[in-house]
């Protein structure tokens, strides 16, 4: 029923990566030493024009000017992280390999256009345009994230993790098209984002990879506690999301799998609505911070019996909840770069992290048999919990390493990757340069 | 008048008294067996239930091997959640699949009468619909261990999906009946290219392209291949004088000869001396020995010929061409054709006060064994096969080839005495 899922070719990839990587870097090493310096980008030795109109301008990345009609920021992210195993070889692979555009347009529309290299089925990632003029009511079209879920809506580079938790990677929808209203509102205290998507997401693909039907997402969040004295509940963040839609009829429900890749929960035979609900909370002060998240998603199983009966939607709820510290060295408040860099008399800033976690996967059927077939009226539930344990250096900006320890138990003995063993191990080591 | 009451009671309760008597002297239910699955003198009805839209993609993805889920009904057993998937390899059909019934895909340890699994033969091969049951039947009265098969109408979600031949998998379950151990190494012969137990060389890989193993298969591959590839050694490499020995070590050479006679005298042209290379048979290795036997399987492609000759691709198989080199070993081949033609003319048992059975160079009084045995199926199938429209051929072809096939056994044991007589 499970599988393990492989990378071919990552490790050839990775002589590629390593040149992309060593050209950032000489993109990188001038502009860390630029910021060694208080020097105003616009009488940096990088710019280059008559003085007045900058047409390249080198800030926290290389920048195209054409006065105030055209901003083009480009960007780059490049991951490679290295997974291991008891039992299992070491595998290298490049999880990102990002090219893209950051643009404003007569300061009123905004785009972005990002590729992944080297994936041939879906190498866009995001492409969209917004309409920016108010800050109460903005407008995006194209194609962005959905706007479910906390972790998932926070990019991969800004990860405390190698990897998201098991629930988001499983749970939420990921990126689509489609068109989503957002802004900021109630004296900035409140943001939202309400939007329509083609269909439920490029993550959230069963056994017969059918994309789910039209999907409509919203997520608030807000900072209930911004009118507070005290800076430390100034800074409490709670979001809720939701999304409902329709998934196709088939072998479509969810999968999971754990941090190496087993899919510990294979899809089930689902037809009807999809609907997820998201509560998040994040709290930072100092070099401390604490973030939470709740997931849950509902499938409908209509005349998916085997006698064509309707069969109790299939659960799927998870949460995690982590917290890091920053125990040497800061970043700075844009959290670009660390304070004192390598380069700059200090070794950077090194920070803690922590995350513990659960999915489980199930069904309500009192009284009926549990079963692990995928037409099972009563699905045999199965957990996935996690527990996680890290360090992230950051000694330059535009470069992280990060080191995971992950402490996994599968509950299924059937679903895990090694019957006899009911708590897996797993190690995970990723340096990422983000331009 | 007397009121009637007391009375009716009285009678009531005698009969509930009988009923509860008789209800404790009538013995529980026998329990069924596999012995029961496989008794060849019925044609069993096997019923399918399985979501429709998944019989759909089952026959529209016939050349996968997706498995579905289905709960199966056979005389009041009903098991439910089940693996079913499209099964074999140029049997395989959209029409009517092929069908492998694995009743602990979803729930280990979950058995059918102590089974993990059968398979439902299509017989889409087989014009006569019946080879594959007679052939493994002829294994089995030869002494050697073969599967068992018999006869079935499935019907899926209650309509009639065609005739099928249940047959017993090859798994541990089959090694203990047969062989009476299962812990040894069991592979099924995998064909991509011709081979004949040649040597090709020190890579263990090279032996695990054409040997899948069954069991034990996350050993190290010296566990699973080192044998097979020391037994190729053996049989392409060894100095005349240690063939025999060496090659013994791993693989009898005397009941190798006779599973080729088997099949030789059945013109099977998709065995181990088959026209492509070897087909078609699994291969056990016995626990903590490195001897091994093998274990015939899907014989759809037998009675091809009467004077199907039987040297027939004996150069082509490293191990055939080698033994029949021996003089001792050639005998041992032809002994094994001549019983062959014995059990295929093999009189009924004599009723006392009838005519003695005669030698078998005398024309029988009565058919022989195989013509007896071909006859008793045909006369199970006819009528089924006749109305299942699923098959790929037409009743006449059916007819036709049961006549060839009837032919088959009444003429090939004389020519296969006329032949092993000449040396």
């Amino acid at each position: 029923m499970a599988n393990r899922s492989c990378h071919p070719g990552a490790t050839s990839q990775i002589g590629r990566a390593i040149a992309v990587a060593a050209l950032q870097i000489a993109l990188a090493v001038p502009a860390t030493a630029q910021t060694a310096r208080p020097a105003s980008p616009e009488t940096s030795p990088d710019a280059q024009g008559d003085g007045e109109r900058k047409w390249f301008v080198m800030e926290d990345r290389p920048s195209l000017r054409l006065g105030d009609a055209l901003r083009l920021d480009l960007t780059s992210k490049i991951g490679l992280t290295v997974r291991a195993a008891p039992d299992q070889d070491t595998d290298a692979e490049m999880e990102q390999r990002r090219i893209g555009v950051d643009g404003r347009l007569f300061d009123v529309v905004d785009f972005q256009i990002e590729r992944e290299l080297g994936d041939d089925e879906q190498p866009w990632r995001d492409v969209f345009v917004e309409l920016r003029k108010w800050r109460a009511v903005r407008v995006r079209g194209g194609r962005f994230k959905v706007p479910f879920g906390q972790e998932r809506l926070t990019s991969i580079s800004d990860l405390d993790f190698v990897h998201r938790s098991i629930a988001s990677e499983a749970l939420t929808p990921g990126r689509d098209t489609g068109v989503e209203l957002n802004g900021r509102i109630l004296a900035r205290t409140v943001t939202y984002m309400a939007g329509v998507f083609q269909h439920d997401g490029d993550v959230s693909r069963g056994g017969t990879d059918a994309p789910g039907g039209r999907t409509v997402a919203a997520r608030v969040v807000s900072t209930p506690f911004a009118g507070a004295s005290s800076r430390a509940l100034q800074r409490i963040e709670v979001g809720m999301s939701m999304t409902t839609g329709d998934v196709p009829e088939g072998l479509n429900g969810l999968r999971a799998r754990t941090s190496d890749q087993y899919e510990a929960v294979a899809p089930v035979y689902v037809f009807g609505t999809r609907l997820r609900f998201g509560a998040d909370a994040a709290f930072t002060n100092g070099p401390l911070s604490v973030k939470g998240e709740f997931l849950q998603t509902r499938d409908e199983r209509k005349r998916q019996g085997l006698r064509d009966e309707d069969l109790p939607d299939v659960v799927a709820r998870g949460w995690y909840v982590s917290a890091t510290s920053f125990v040497l060295g800061r970043l700075k408040s844009n959290g670009s770069a660390p304070r004192t860099p390598l380069l700059g008399g200090g070794i950077g800033a090194i920070q803690l992290a922590a995350r513990v976690e659960s999915l489980e996967f199930g069904s309500h059927a009192p009284g009926v048999e549990a079963l692990r077939n995928p037409r099972a009226a009563n699905l045999l539930p199965n957990d996935i919990r996690a527990l996680t344990a890290g360090v992230n250096w950051f000694p330059v900006r535009f470069v992280k390493l990060q080191l995971n320890v992950i402490r996994e138990h599968v509950e299924d003995p059937e679903r895990r990757p090694d019957p006899s063993r009911p708590w897996g191990t797993t190690g995970l080591f990723r340096v990422q340069f983000a331009l | 008048m007397r009121p009637r009451t007391p009375r009716f009671l009285g009678s009531l309760i005698a009969v509930f008294l009988a009923l509860a008597a008789l209800h404790a002297q009538t013995p529980p239910a026998p329990r069924l067996t596999p012995d029961d699955l496989f008794d060849p003198n019925t044609v069993h009805d096997i019923h399918l239930t399985v979501s429709p839209r998944d019989w759909a993609e089952l026959k529209e993805r016939y050349r996968e091997n997706v498995y579905y889920l289905a709960e199966l009904r056979w005389r009041g057993e009903v098991v439910s959640n089940i693996g079913i998937r499209s099964r074999g390899r140029g049997s395989r059909s959209e029409a009517k699949p092929g069908l492998r019934l694995d009743f602990n895909h979803y729930a280990s340890g979950q058995q059918f009468l102590g089974l993990k699994s059968i398979v439902l033969d299509n017989l889409t091969q087989d014009p006569a619909m019946l080879k594959e049951r007679v052939v493994m039947r002829f294994f089995t009265e030869m002494g050697m261990p073969a599967p068992r098969v018999v006869n079935a109408r499935l019907y899926v979600n209650d309509e009639f999906a065609g005739l099928y031949a249940i047959v017993e998998s090859i798994d541990k379950d089959f090694l203990k009946r047969t062989l009476n151990e299962n812990d040894g190494y069991l592979y099924e012969f995998t064909h991509t290219d011709p081979y004949g137990f040649e040597y090709l060389g020190s890579e263990l890989e090279r032996y695990a392209e054409f040997f899948e193993p069954k069991t034990h298969e996350r050993d190290s591959m010296a566990s699973l291949y080192r044998p097979i590839r020391e037994l190729a050694w053996a049989v392409s490499e060894s100095p005349d004088s240690m063939f025999v020995s060496s090659t013994n070590e791993y693989l009898d050479v005397r009941a190798f000869l006779t599973y080729v006679a088997v099949e030789n005298f059945l013109a099977d042209r998709d065995g181990m001396l088959g026209d492509w290379g070897m087909n078609n048979f699994y291969f056990y290795r016995f626990e903590g020995k490195n001897v091994s036997q093998i274990l015939p399987w899907d014989k759809d492609s037998s009675f091809w010929a009467v004077d199907y000759g039987i040297w027939t691709n004996m150069e082509a198989n490293a191990l055939a061409r080698r033994a029949l080199k021996e003089p001792p070993l050639q005998r041992v081949y032809l002994e094994a054709l001549r019983r062959c033609a014995e059990l295929a003319l093999r009189q009924p048992e004599p009723v006392p006060g009838i005519a003695r059975r005669r030698s078998v160079d005398e024309t029988p009084l009565q058919p022989g064994w195989l013509e007896r045995e071909i006859s008793f199926v045909y006369s199970q199938i006819r009528e089924i096969a006749k109305a299942d429209e699923a098959k790929p051929f037409s009743t006449e072809r059916f007819e036709d080839e049961m006549a060839k096939v009837l032919e088959f056994s009444r003429a090939r044991p004389r020519y296969i005495l006329h032949e092993t007589e000449q040396r």
